[in-house]
């Protein structure tokens, strides 16, 4: 800008003042286009007054024709999409209720509290039920009941029919979709793995959501049983629940006097984490006479190296179901400095486990009995229980240095 | 270069509206239930008219009940944050600049995952605890971002960058300190998740709220054109520079606030919409505005489809496919239009 060209500029705070800010700012738009320039000398005042107040009255009239139209034009775009979308959306609120859906027809539906205290109505009996995590598929399929699922997560493996199911995605991102698709008069969740807010999307559907919460050994027992009985399989659950209890009754008895032995649970190994207490996992390791080395109060915790290797545990537990992870896993252990200091690295005393100790279903009794095979084996030596395990089992021993060496042992076939 | 008419305003709108009601119209079709258009069409018709009692059960209550609101709120989160990456980008003037550079979305994730441990059985407490988490941010990031009185845009900046890098460093330190298991879905909260089903009256709210907050930028429009050539020049060219930037500071940051909310910090959609509506139609704000708000509901619907479509029935966070699919389209507007 030329200098002689000195900007005007008003500086009081008056009405007036700041008229003439506002007239000025539209004389900029003229001057944007070339059109307008104003002289700032004293002896013009009158004219550029005279000039402001005309810019005034164009920019008056003009700026709100012009903004109002503008604003027309993008109300007029929003306005075509959500005159048609938005009352479909909005306006059908009230209509869902008015008319009654095909699985609410069911002739009776008992209200109970679920495991997080809130209460759900489920019908009897519930015939098609959506499972939300694997454990609570493996539950329903040892209740019997597993004919009656219509859909289960993607990661639902355990029995091997629970794959034939149709899959609504994972428990953590499960397709809300595809869950209406199929109809269920029951969604059965646990707050283990599944988000608070998939349940109320559901729940805003007028789909029931039944939730579990086992957070000890005797807990996923309890849990079962009430399951069972919610889902007219009482029977099955009781048998189910006693009979494990046994189990679990028996090894206690086998392996009452004998100290329990330190280990690390190895939940993932990039970032370390491994079990708190409170857990129903932390509760399956002392069933199975071993003490988590790991003292937390947070769920999955995070742990560092250092505190590892001071801890000193006496066996590193993996429970995983993929070959190839596990391979990986124990390869790690034996080559990272720090890892490979450990005794327990050192001395080999690795258990792999199937995922069934990692799973708060009925199961975790088969698990709790591969570990305490594992970690006494003298005990079990007689070989009495060999027939009683269900899963894979499948126990590192003292091995070999090469790994693809390292002996596997088979302790029973998975059903 | 062309002047700026109100027809040429309407006619981009225009088109770009058309642009919109096919993709939504794809959107409604597609999904982990494919419907046909043929349905889709008799259904929407029996919607429209009035004659609900038609209408299949399965169509109500996948379509009606969930695909419909979880577009309409893609529209309005897609246009909230494009509105307020044009007007960040404006008040910064930095090309750079997007909904989340002044820490808006970190605020809003802090106020989430609060929400989350404290009342996890309150569903709607975590987007109102995310909403007071970013008006505090606002107002944190506005006092810091003060020199003499008055915004200063280089130190807005600076303030708003550390404090979400603050805001981040506190979201990972709760992360991983805090015991709770709620704290699992936030993950897809930081990435930007749509699958949220909100009560209705809530989405009205964030309707509501666009409008207000886009139109009071809109109002700044030509303001923000004479912005570009610099403070100092629109100050002596009359533009009451310290009201423009309050304003688009205020609007800016609620957009951006009202979208994270409800629906997490969806990446790229507020850098790149009002970049790629630049290519198209030009860098007036009075054009660039309405364009960048039908352009965001467009990229947001689009992503959104293809989340949840691409490894159906599992889901993506519509995040990750706006950063996976928006950052190569963007590459090719911007190799194109320099060949």
């Amino acid at each position: 800008m030329p200098r002689h060209l000195k900007p005007f500029q008003a500086a009081g705070t008056s009405p007036v003042d700041d008229m003439i800010r506002r007239c000025h700012s539209s004389l900029i738009e003229g001057l944007i286009d070339g059109t307008v320039f104003v002289k700032d000398t004293k002896d013009t005042s009158g004219r550029i007054h005279l000039a402001l107040a005309r810019a005034f009255l164009v920019r008056w009239v003009l700026a709100s024709a012009i903004g109002n139209l503008l604003s027309a034009g993008l109300l007029i775009g929003f306005v075509i999409v959500f005159v048609i979308l938005a009352p479909l959306a909005l306006g059908s609120a009230a209509t869902p209720q008015a008319m009654p859906r095909e699985n609410t027809a069911s002739p009776s539906a008992i209200e109970v509290k679920d495991e997080m205290g809130r209460a759900v109505r489920i019908p009897q009996p519930a015939r098609r039920i959506v499972s939300l995590a694997p454990s609570v598929t493996e539950t329903l399929f040892a209740l019997g009941v597993g004919d009656r699922i219509v859909g289960d997560t993607d990661f639902c493996d355990f029995p091997p029919e629970a794959k034939q199911k149709a899959h609504i995605g994972g428990p953590t991102n499960p397709n809300i979709e595809a869950i209406a698709a199929l109809h269920p008069d029951l969604v059965v969740a646990t707050r283990e793995i599944n988000r608070a807010q998939s349940v109320y999307s559901l729940e805003r559907l007028g789909i029931a959501v039944y939730t579990t919460d086992p957070q000890s050994v005797e807990q996923v027992l309890a849990s079962t049983e009430r399951l069972g009985e919610l889902l007219g399989a009482a029977e099955a659950g009781h048998l189910l629940a006693a009979n494990l209890r046994q189990r679990l009754g028996e090894l206690d008895q086998r392996l009452a006097g004998l100290p329990p032995k330190n280990v690390l649970m190895v939940v993932w190994l990039d970032p370390l984490m491994s079990v708190g207490r409170n857990t129903f996992m932390d509760d399956a390791l002392r069933h199975a006479g071993a003490h988590s080395v790991i003292d937390s109060p947070q769920s999955w915790p995070t742990i560092d190296l250092e505190e590892v290797v001071r801890l000193q545990p006496q066996y590193l537990i993996i429970s995983n179901d993929n070959e190839r992870e596990v391979q990986r896993v124990l390869a790690e252990f034996q080559r990272r400095a720090g890892w490979r200091q450990l005794e327990a690295v050192r001395n080999r005393r690795f258990i792999v486990l199937s995922e069934a100790l990692s799973h708060p279903s009925p199961r975790l009794v088969d698990g709790i009995e591969q570990l305490a095979r594992a970690l006494y084996p003298s005990e079990f030596a007689a070989g009495a229980f060999l027939c009683d395990l269900q899963v894979n089992c499948r126990l590192l021993a003292i091995a070999p240095i090469p790994l693809p060496a390292l002996q596997f042992m088979q302790a029973g076939a998975r059903p | 270069m062309r002047p700026m008419t109100l027809r040429r305003v309407l006619w981009s709108c225009a088109l770009l509206t058309a642009v919109l009601l096919g993709i939504v119209l794809l959107a409604l079709r597609l999904g982990a239930v494919p419907f046909s258009f043929g349905d889709l069409g008799q259904n929407l018709w029996w919607l429209v008219t009035g004659q609900p009692q038609k209408i299949s059960t399965d169509f109500r209550l996948i379509m009606v009940d969930i695909r419909l609101p979880r577009i309409l709120l893609g529209i309005v989160v897609g246009a909230a944050l494009s509105v307020a990456g044009a007007g960040f980008q404006a008040l910064l003037r930095n090309p750079l600049a997007d909904p989340y550079v002044l820490g808006v979305s970190s605020g809003s994730a802090l106020g989430a995952i609060l929400a989350l441990v404290a009342a996890p059985a309150l569903p709607l407490m975590t987007p109102a605890a995310a909403f007071v988490g970013a008006a505090a941010t606002i107002a944190a990031v506005y006092f810091l971002g003060r020199r003499q009185g008055q915004l200063d845009s280089g130190t807005l900046l600076l303030a708003g960058i550390v404090t979400a890098s603050f805001l981040s460093a506190m979201i990972m330190f709760l992360m991983s300190t805090l015991a709770s298991r709620e704290l699992r879905g936030i993950s897809f909260w930081l990435m930007g998740d749509l699958s949220a089903s909100l009560p209705r009256g809530l989405l009205w709210i964030l309707i509501v709220g666009f409008f207000a907050a886009a139109g009071a930028i809109l109002t700044t429009a030509s303001d923000l054109n004479v912005l570009l050539a610099g403070e100092r020049e629109a100050m002596h060219l009359g533009v009451d520079v310290t009201r423009v930037k309050l304003v688009v500071y205020i609007s800016a940051s609620l957009l951006t606030g009202l979208a994270v909310s409800v629906s997490g910090a969806i990446g790229y959609v507020g850098l790149l919409v009002p970049h790629v509506m630049r290519m198209f139609f030009g860098s007036d704000y009075r054009l660039l505005i309405p364009t960048s708000a039908l352009g965001g509901a467009i990229a947001i619907v689009l992503a959104d489809t293809l989340a949840r479509t691409v490894i159906a029935p599992t889901e993506l966070p519509v995040g990750a496919m706006t950063a996976m699919a928006g950052a190569p389209v963007f590459i090719y507007l911007l190799r194109r239009r320099l060949a």
